[in-house]
């Protein structure tokens, strides 16, 4: 099982002179849910390039499954690993069905048209993201959930160990956070490790297992929701004042913001 | 149950296939001299008038047709490719400067040989094409990055606009009696096509496109952004320096042969993407043959349509592509 361990130890980096993240060490084990929250400019959104083998580290290391990211092919690290990132916009949609099949890509050549083993993965994943009754719509003609839920599910195609995601609630209604929080907490149960980073706290906070905050490029606080979610650590990186109490139906931590500090 | 992408590469390729053949056979058989199919039969037998005929299709209408046709698949195909790569529906295979660099190039061998020197038009035109591109990608490279694909598409109409500046310049200044001829270089023409041409074009185009099209998921992959791709195992800048460069390459061999034939490869990629799909499997057959049957309809036209006097084929194409490329952006 330590094939499929993600980690990065004590990861520097920054643009322009200006430090992103200073010394960051994080493990994502096989079939954690590991959540990152932090304010804005934290580090966030460069944790997860690091992570996923966009941008290399100054110093420190990533790896995966004990050997270092950048030793490895893409198209290896893209059959371990599936990437949810913010959304690129492109003006020649694919059907939903092309870009879930976009997610097969690791596992073929440059020319190939796809197999039963391919057609019964893109199925499955459309069904577990309950997308499959959109399958020959265009992707620009879905909602902001709906797409989310693509991307998940070409991820999902990819049968990766790992799944990494960016903000995924951004632009989301309720309905369609609440369908999301589910969906993750369905794929980990079933064996696929999440590292999800996000500045919605109660968002992160109901659906992972384990939590950190990002703050000024570096872990401050690490531990369950339960540990990490209280007053003082919420003033001390997001400089807010919070309550915090339990959610009575699911039991995981709930924070109310009252004011700024 | 969704139909299978094979079945549908093949169907649609067979459509468009059949349609290129008859589109083909019509452009043989109409003329400012009619060419009847029994004339051809008895040309085989020796008859006087139908030998005339017989030597008309084969040593000036069939070149001509299969030219036309080859340029048509290559750049609609090169279209296909840069508005991909560029992620933009604006792109066409002159975006970045091959028509401005294949233009100075031409009319400078027009200005400096004359007319008659038609290899050393085609050499100077590939040239051109060839400082062009080099230049906007070398551009590029040096800010290597995310603006990356914005600065290509800077660079490119800069360069072009650059090269169309010297080309007029050169017009000026050397008082060329050659108008007609520059004329027709620059809205493209088929009317010296020649065994030779086809050869170069052909080859050119033919593994060109070959080799796009064993590569064809990769460009799915690379259309649905940088970054997704990078996440779905591509390598992004081995692969996008590989389409931009074997797209440039059919495109400045067909500028080459050809001048610079307009609308051919903006407009049938969005017709073809709009019957069937973005999926580059089918888009890049459907590319070929439909940009072949299109422009050797349009050269037909631009043959007989005003006879005795004969149209620029690139009149024909920017006429009927400009109407249909307005329709496809109101209806967006």
């Amino acid at each position: 099982m330590k094939d499929d361990l993600l980690e990065c130890k004590e990861v520097l980096f920054g643009y322009n002179g200006h430090t992103v993240l200073n010394g960051a060490s994080l493990t994502v084990s096989p079939e954690d849910f590991v959540g990152v929250i932090g304010p804005n400019g934290a580090g966030k959104s460069t944790l997860i390039k690091i992570m996923s083998g966009l941008i290399r580290p100054l110093q420190g290391r990533v790896t995966f499954g004990g050997r270092d990211l950048a030793s490895l092919s893409r198209r290896d690290v893209a059959k371990k690993m599936a990437v949810v990132a913010q959304e690129e916009t492109s003006e020649f949609g694919f059907t939903v069905r092309e870009e879930v099949m976009l997610g097969r890509a690791p596992h073929h050549g440059g020319l190939y048209f796809e197999n039963r083993s391919d057609r019964t993965i893109v199925e499955a994943a459309m069904e577990k993201t309950r997308v499959a009754h959109l399958s020959n719509r265009r992707i620009e003609a879905l909602s902001g959930g709906e797409r989310q839920r693509v991307r998940i599910a070409r991820g999902i195609a990819q049968q990766p160990k790992v799944l990494l995601l960016d903000e995924p609630t951004n632009h989301l209604d309720l309905y369609s956070q609440i369908s999301l929080m589910e969906l993750l907490r369905e794929i980990n149960k079933e064996g696929l490790s999440i590292l999800l980073v996000s500045h919605d706290i109660n968002f992160v906070a109901e659906s992972c297992d384990q939590l950190n905050i990002l703050h000024n490029g570096n872990f401050r606080f690490s531990g369950t929701p339960r540990q990490v979610i209280t007053p003082e650590n919420l003033a001390a990186s997001f400089r807010i004042r919070a309550l915090v109490d339990t959610n009575p139906v699911t039991g995981a931590p709930r924070m109310t913001p009252v004011g700024i500090l | 149950m969704h139909r299978s992408v094979l079945v549908k590469t093949i169907l649609v390729s067979a459509g468009l296939f059949t349609a290129l053949i008859v589109t083909v056979v019509i452009s043989l058989l109409i003329g400012t001299s009619t060419v009847d199919i029994k004339d051809l039969f008895f040309a085989a037998q020796g008859d006087e008038h139908s030998h005339k005929a017989w030597t008309i299709l084969t040593s000036y209408r069939l070149p001509r047709t299969v030219l036309a046709a080859l340029a048509g698949a290559g750049l609609a195909s090169a279209g296909v490719v840069f508005q991909g790569v560029l992620r933009n529906p604006l792109a066409d295979p002159y975006l970045i400067g091959i028509a401005g660099g294949g233009s100075l190039g031409a009319v400078t061998s027009i200005v400096l040989f004359g007319q008659g020197r038609i290899l050393s038009t085609s050499l100077f035109a590939f040239l051109g094409s060839l400082v062009a591109v080099g230049l906007v990608y070398g551009l590029a490279a040096a800010k290597r990055g995310a603006a990356y694909i914005n600065t290509i598409i800077l660079a490119g109409v800069i360069v072009g606009a650059l090269m169309n500046a010297l080309m007029l310049l050169l017009i000026s200044i050397s008082g060329s009696d050659e108008m007609q001829r520059i004329l027709f270089w620059l809205m493209g023409d088929f009317s010296l096509a020649d065994y030779q041409k086809i050869m170069i074009a052909g080859v050119v185009t033919g593994l060109g496109w070959l080799a796009i099209y064993l590569n064809a998921n990769r460009l799915n992959v690379l259309i649905s952004g940088d970054d997704t791709a990078h996440h779905l195992g591509l390598n992004v800048f081995r692969a996008r320096t590989f389409f931009i460069a074997t797209a440039a390459l059919i495109t400045g061999t067909i500028v080459s042969v050809s001048g610079t034939v307009g609308f051919v490869g903006l407009v049938v990629p969005h017709a073809m993407r709009l019957l069937i799909g973005s999926d580059s499997r089918v888009l890049l057959p459907a590319a070929f043959l439909g940009g072949a049957a299109f422009l050797a309809a349009s050269d037909c036209v631009a043959r007989v349509v005003a006879y005795p006097v004969e149209l620029p084929v690139g009149v024909i194409t920017a006429l009927t592509g400009a109407p249909f490329f307005l329709y496809l952006l109101v209806k967006k």
